[in-house]
């Protein structure tokens, strides 16, 4: 499978990766922000209908990008959100790595379940980025080789600016 | 009730109009001060519920209830000497005396008003009702004892009071004058230009914890030309729990298609009123705009209405029954404790932070002494506490948010809780999930009511299962 082209390329996406990353070591680091309150709202669901904010359930050990500036009332200069985040029937146990949209996936997990968990749910404080339109990355880390799935909620309660 | 022939109502009719004219509450009634409706245009019993969602299991409710017509539940004389149909009400002057009224020996002395916020103890209860007919519910003298052994007015027996000068709401459960002074079952006093709600757990002159006067069909607005602009008071077979606008459970059953105390009922837009008198009309309208509340257990679609002995000399119109041309079927439950969303709230806040501390713990018996901890019971099935958390574990009036630890300790059924501000409806959110014998835990940050109150809603949507519930604060933003 490996030649030289695909040698090329995963060199410079490891390469662009690391440029992200120092970019966002710096703009993780402004602040200070205040703190808005939201009525609290549901603004991602995968149960729901096909979409950006609505299905599919998420695959083990992919990730998919959520839109959240805009909706439920977090208005686009927002810098962070407060979720409340919920996963729903997953297939196999895992974990869940939420983190803004456009930089480097963390090693840090909002989440953990096992499988006889219905629902789950822990409140977490997201920044937020961008990229192609998208806000948050989620991360469904599931063991090697599963082809487990997840469903997952965002709600907001409010957000930081 | 009112199935009793016409001949006999009418001959109590005449038999009440031969009486002297000061031997019973003023009859028709004089009328309520304006302006109306009573309480201001965003009570709860006020609120436009044509916009609002159905609830998830409304049919579920429904099915419990099966497909009786309403009931209008009032009416005039019922042909005995003192018996009437329907709730009397009085409206009296603002010097009306306020007379002590004991809760202690037969009621609920701790969930009860000694006399109305910020005035004297007291009832203003005139002298005349103590032993003429024609002032309490069931028409008999309040002399009559409803705790006596066989008591021939072993019934709700309610008293209720309008003060119009000082605009006050007084009402009265079991009320009973014993020769010496009164007492009740329950009572209640409201402010008619506030929306304040009684505090969370306590009960009214009505099992809901609501006031009663505001929704009852009243002769004047039916007949009036202009549409009436409230809800209705309705009770059903079976309740369990309560939600806003309730504050007090009072449960018959442990379905989950048993209706919580404060669920509304919304006549369908779609159904007909074409055909109908234009007082059936009228009432149609009002059931599709402001619809019906639960207020306390009783026969299934009962609706309630004041006392009035016109309503026996309103021929033709369909008013007084035996039925409504509208049956369960017709109507959808609006979702549980919806209101109107508040405006948001676009100021910044700071965090400041507390020492974790214990806000509540339904495990405990009782609510301790501010600023301590809130105390039980357990959440009930589907329902709704609104607690007020300013002046406890040290956050003040003036927060707008809290952080917070949310657990649910050994709950025996799956669901989910939901943590809102206390002016809000319920959202379609979630704050924890939890499954049977599984206590859980979750860090939230919850907006607190905009309304100044500081006031937090907890939710309990397991449909099956009462939950404990303890909430710690560890920061608040404001």
């Amino acid at each position: 499978m490996m030649n030289g082209q695909s040698q090329w390329l995963r060199r410079t996406v490891l390469v662009a990766l690391t440029l992200a990353a120092l970019g966002t070591f710096a703009s993780a680091q402004t602040g200070p922000y205040s703190f808005y309150s939201l009525s609290p709202c549901r603004v991602v669901d995968t149960r729901k209908a096909a979409g950006p904010t609505g299905g599919p359930s998420i695959a083990a050990n992919t990730s998919r990008d959520f839109p959240i500036l805009g909706s439920c009332g977090v208005p686009s200069d927002a810098q962070a959100v407060v979720f409340n985040v919920t996963v729903v029937t997953p297939t196999d146990f895992g974990d869940l790595r939420i983190y803004p949209a456009g930089t480097t996936m963390p090693l840090a997990s909002v989440l953990n379940w096992v499988t006889s968990d219905f629902a789950v749910a822990n409140g977490a404080i997201i920044p937020v980025g961008s990229s192609s339109g998208n806000n948050v990355s989620v991360r469904a880390d599931m063991p090697a080789g599963s082809i487990g799935t997840v469903h997952v909620i965002l709600d907001v309660t409010g957000y930081f600016k | 009730m009112r199935s009793l022939a016409w001949a006999v109502s009418v001959i109590g009719l005449v038999l009440a109009g031969a009486r002297p004219a000061l031997a019973q509450a003023p009859q028709p009634p004089s009328p309520l001060p304006s302006p109306l409706p009573l309480l201001p245009p965003d009570n709860w019993w006020n609120q436009d519920l044509s916009t609002a969602p159905v609830d998830a299991n409304s049919a579920g409710f429904l099915s419990l209830i099966g497909n009786p017509s309403v009931h209008p539940d009032f009416g005039g004389s019922d042909g005995t000497t003192n018996g009437v149909y329907g709730m009397i009400y009085a409206v009296v002057p603002g010097a009306t005396p306020l007379e002590p009224v004991d809760f202690s020996t037969y009621g609920y002395p701790d969930e009860s008003d000694a006399g109305a916020p910020g005035r004297p103890p007291g009832y203003p209860i005139p002298t005349a009702a103590r032993t003429q007919p024609k002032w309490v519910e069931g028409g008999d003298p309040a002399t009559c004892d409803p705790n006596a052994p066989s008591s021939p007015c072993d019934a709700d027996r309610h008293l209720l009071l309008v003060d119009k000068d000082n605009r006050l709401l007084f009402e009265l459960y079991r009320v009973h004058w014993n020769g010496a002074q009164w007492q009740a079952g329950s009572g209640a006093a409201w402010r008619l230009d506030s929306n304040d709600r009684r505090p969370e757990g306590w009960t009214s002159a009505d099992a809901a914890g609501l006031a009663i006067l505001p929704g009852l069909v009243r002769y004047d607005e039916v007949f009036g030309t202009d549409p009436i602009r409230h809800a209705f008071r309705v009770t059903v077979r079976y309740t369990s729990g309560h939600v806003w606008p309730a504050s007090h459970t009072a449960s018959t059953s442990t379905s989950p298609n048993a209706l919580p105390m404060g669920a509304r009922l919304r006549l369908k837009a779609s159904t007909s009123l074409s055909a109908l008198s234009p007082a059936l009309q009228r009432i149609g309208q009002a059931l599709k705009t402001y619809g019906l509340i639960v207020a306390d257990n009783g026969s299934n679609l009962y609706v309630t209405g004041a006392y009035d002995p016109r309503w026996e000399v309103a021929p033709g119109s369909g008013v007084v029954g035996p039925s409504w041309p509208f049956r369960a079927s017709d109507f959808e439950v609006v979702e549980l404790g919806w209101r109107p969303a508040p405006p948001p709230d676009l100021t910044a806040h700071q965090l400041y932070t507390l020492t974790p501390c214990r806000l509540l713990d339904t495990r405990l018996a009782v609510d301790q002494p501010a600023p301590g901890t809130l105390g039980g019971p357990a959440l009930p099935p589907r329902s709704e506490r609104i607690i007020a958390v300013a002046g406890r574990c040290g956050v003040p009036a003036d927060a707008r948010a809290l952080a917070l630890n949310v657990t649910v300790a050994d709950p025996l059924a799956m669901g989910d809780l939901r943590v809102y501000p206390g002016d809000s409806g319920p959202p379609g959110t979630s704050v924890l999930n939890f499954g049977a014998g599984k206590a859980r835990a979750n860090g939230a940050v919850v907006a607190l009511s905009s309304s100044g109150t500081g006031t937090l809603a907890i939710r309990n949507d397991s449909p099956t299962a009462a939950v404990n519930v303890v909430v710690d604060v560890s920061g608040y933003f404001r």
